[in-house]
């Protein structure tokens, strides 16, 4: 009896300690991850100016000047309206091109259908920035550069290239959906409209984030084709120009912070706020199996 | 269906020829120029305009300000030469790459005689190849002197007499526990010890501006004595290591772990405040090798405003780049900037400036930074690691290697760039 009750005790005692150990290396593992947000988050408060490296974490005068100066003295507001407008449209035009493409390949036969989809899959493996140069130029024979239309232009370009997991996702939905609605009349545009897209949901979701993200935080393309007219920059180009000068470095840097910490906002709230969805969908669909 | 998709497409296409329409054409007939220049100055580089505006009311102009560092003027520029600004600040060692893709028109007439006669002779030659010869071409107007380095510091730690020898600049900073932030791993800053020893490079071009011949003696004897200058610092526990940037200049003085730097004007405001009665700056100290002792070299660079051939005004952007080098826009820089002036009459009168005095003072010890080998700094700055990192000696022994024998390598390495072509 009494070794029965020994080895129980000495089970719990082992499955604490594994939990132990586990959530040692979870925290371990988190602080690592967090630290840099961390410090971001705390310098962009720091008040005293000794440039960009310092031997001390915590600010030692907290104040919001960073944030004043960001605001007022800087042309951070023209540049993140810039990357708005061009990151709503890209997201906009891109969500509605990948949907439809996607659509197109799970539910079409077409001939060449396969074909196409591989020569999709392989030049979307190539980096984009490989045919900067050549897409600059295209864009000045059509007087798009230093300009927001032409950088919207860049980065839909090729959105339809992105359809293969939404495809995946639409090749889930049962086909006799399709058909049951298609013997109620439905066109392809109503079945598109109204019985594929509202089941859809998680990956319209994912689909607006990344189109969403990429133009964010994009920096070669914007830099080569705004050409230094800082009316025009984004918030990535408009931040390195900060940091390309080594007066502005030191006396922008904590500034540069609190861009920072401003730049992530919208992902982060944007995240918010489509993951309840995002969740619900994923989950809801793999109950109905 | 198919018709309503199909006139949806053409509306879109109209749409998007409207727009791309719109941005072709301004519409008026005001002279249109752009400027680029440092984005610490846009403010200035603005307010310049305006004056430039008021002193030719007769013409009507919109000028516009772009952000292009001077150090990264070729990469800016030679994105598209066509595109670029029509006048922008250059330092002078960008000058043959942008000569290679044709990005630099050249000065003559009025404005040449009115820049040679203003300015100091090393500004106006610095934009320049063959000064002074038949086949003189000058492609900048000079507006600052002020892309060379020297040393400040601590008089709390370093005594002025002390300042005058690298043998006691690193004494008073051992025994006060302080640090020299010199960057070793910087060839810009690597290259004036192997100068002051008496190490030379010089390069050939054809008319294409492509390199045909290199000339380096830095692997000889005077090579030696540069690496043992150099490891007599580096190997110094006042060394402040690798990766010495303006950053960690500034925070080493504002915590006072920092007691010497060498850096150049655009670290002289940041240091001034934070030193104050104690800011000692003055031209590099000497060094003493074996019984030699020689002054420390360095370079010496020069910022010039260029004016681009592409530009559809090409008359008004050289008349804007004479405007924004004349005494009265460089007097504007220094005051607002601590830019040194070109201008020969301003210089004269900032010459009691303890800063630029002493920006003067080595000078005269400074070699000029044009037509530098292309494939100079990333061998030299490797070099210069290396020595840092202490994997070199005299004699090769103890698991090193002859500084003689990395230096051939070193030269081998920039002479490259003329066998590669």
């Amino acid at each position: 009896m009494i070794e029965v009750k020994k080895k129980y005790r000495s089970k719990k005692a082992a499955e604490r300690i594994s939990l132990v150990v586990i959530y040692a290396i979870l925290i371990a593992i988190s602080v690592v991850w967090l630290i840099p947000f961390f410090m971001l988050i705390v310098l962009s408060f720091r008040g005293e100016q000794v440039g960009m490296s310092s031997d001390y974490l915590l600010p030692k005068q907290w104040s919001f000047n960073n944030y004043i100066k960001l605001f007022t003295q800087t042309k951070f507001l023209r540049w993140y309206a810039n990357t708005m407008i061009v990151s709503v449209a890209v997201t906009i035009v891109q969500t509605i091109i990948v949907l439809m493409t996607s659509y197109a390949l799970s539910r079409l036969r077409f001939k060449m259908r396969k074909p196409l989809m591989n020569i999709m899959l392989i030049l979307g493996m190539f980096p984009g920035f490989l045919s900067m140069t050549a897409v600059y130029f295209v864009l000045k024979e059509i007087n798009l550069t230093q300009n927001l239309l032409g950088l919207i232009l860049v980065f839909t370009a090729s959105s339809a290239m992105q359809y293969y997991i939404c495809k995946g996702f639409f090749d889930t939905i049962p086909k006799s959906l399709d058909e049951a609605a298609r013997i109620d009349g439905a066109n392809r545009h109503q079945i598109f409209v109204k019985i594929i897209l509202p089941l859809a949901k998680p990956i319209i979701i994912y689909t607006i984030l990344t189109a969403f993200i990429a133009p964010w935080g994009e920096f070669m393309f914007s830099s080569f084709i705004m050409l230094g007219d800082p009316d025009k920059f984004t918030v990535a180009v408009g931040m390195k120009s900060w940091l390309d000068n080594s007066t502005l470095a030191s006396e922008y840097f904590t500034v540069f912070c609190a861009a920072a910490v401003v730049v992530s906002i919208p992902i982060t709230a944007l995240f918010i706020w489509l993951q309840k969805y995002y969740v619900e969908g994923v989950t809801g669909g793999s109950v109905k199996g | 269906m198919k018709k309503r998709l199909a006139s949806l497409f053409v509306c879109v296409a109209l749409a998007v020829g409207a727009l791309a329409g719109l941005t072709a054409c301004g519409g008026d007939d005001s002279i249109e120029l752009t400027v680029w220049g440092s984005a610490a100055q846009e403010q200035t580089f603005m307010e310049m305009a305006e004056q430039f505006k008021a002193a030719n009311p007769d013409k009507k102009y919109k000028i516009k300000f772009g952000i292009g560092e001077e150090d990264m003027a070729y990469s800016n520029v030679s994105k598209d030469v066509d595109a670029a600004a029509d006048v922008y600040c250059y330092s002078n060692d960008q000058l043959v790459p942008l000569l290679r893709v044709g990005a630099l028109a050249r000065i003559g007439g009025g404005y040449l005689d009115t820049i040679k006669a203003d300015n100091s002779e090393e500004s106006v030659k610095s934009g320049s190849l063959a000064y002074g010869t038949a086949d003189e071409k000058v492609y900048g107007y000079p507006f600052a002197s002020d892309n060379g380095y020297f040393m400040f510091y601590n008089k709390g730690i370093v005594s002025d007499e002390q300042a005058k020898t690298l043998e006691g600049v690193i004494k008073a900073c051992e025994d006060g526990n302080k640090k020299i932030g010199w960057a070793i791993d910087v060839p810009w800053y690597t290259a004036g010890w192997f100068f002051a020893f008496g190490g030379t490079y010089s390069v050939a071009y054809d008319d294409k501006y492509v390199e045909t011949s290199i000339d380096i003696d830095f692997d000889n004897e005077n090579g030696i004595k540069a690496s043992k200058a150099i490891a007599k610092l580096t190997q110094s526990k006042a060394f402040a290591g690798k990766g010495t940037d303006n950053n960690i200049i500034a925070t080493g003085f504002t915590t006072g772990q920092m007691a010497v730097a060498v850096t150049g004007t655009w670290s002289a405001q940041h240091i001034k405040e934070v030193l104050g009665e104690n800011y000692g700056v003055c031209k590099l100290p000497t060094v003493t090798v074996g019984e030699e002792t020689v002054q420390l070299s360095s370079f010496r660079g020069y910022k010039l405003i260029g004016v681009n051939p592409h530009s559809k005004n090409i008359a008004e952007a050289h008349k804007l780049a004479a405007f924004l080098s004349s005494e009265n826009m460089q007097k504007v820089r220094f005051e607002k900037h601590m830019v040194g002036p070109t201008n020969k009459a301003f210089a004269q009168q900032i010459s009691e400036d303890e800063t630029f005095a002493a920006l003067n003072a080595q000078n005269e010890f400074a070699v000029e930074q044009t037509s530098v080998p292309s494939n100079f700094w990333e061998p030299l700055k490797n070099y210069g690691l290396n020595i840092i990192d202490d994997l070199l000696n005299e004699d090769g022994t103890g698991g090193r290697i002859a500084y003689g024998e990395q230096l051939t390598k070193m030269v081998q390495l920039i002479k490259g760039s003329v066998s590669a072509s």
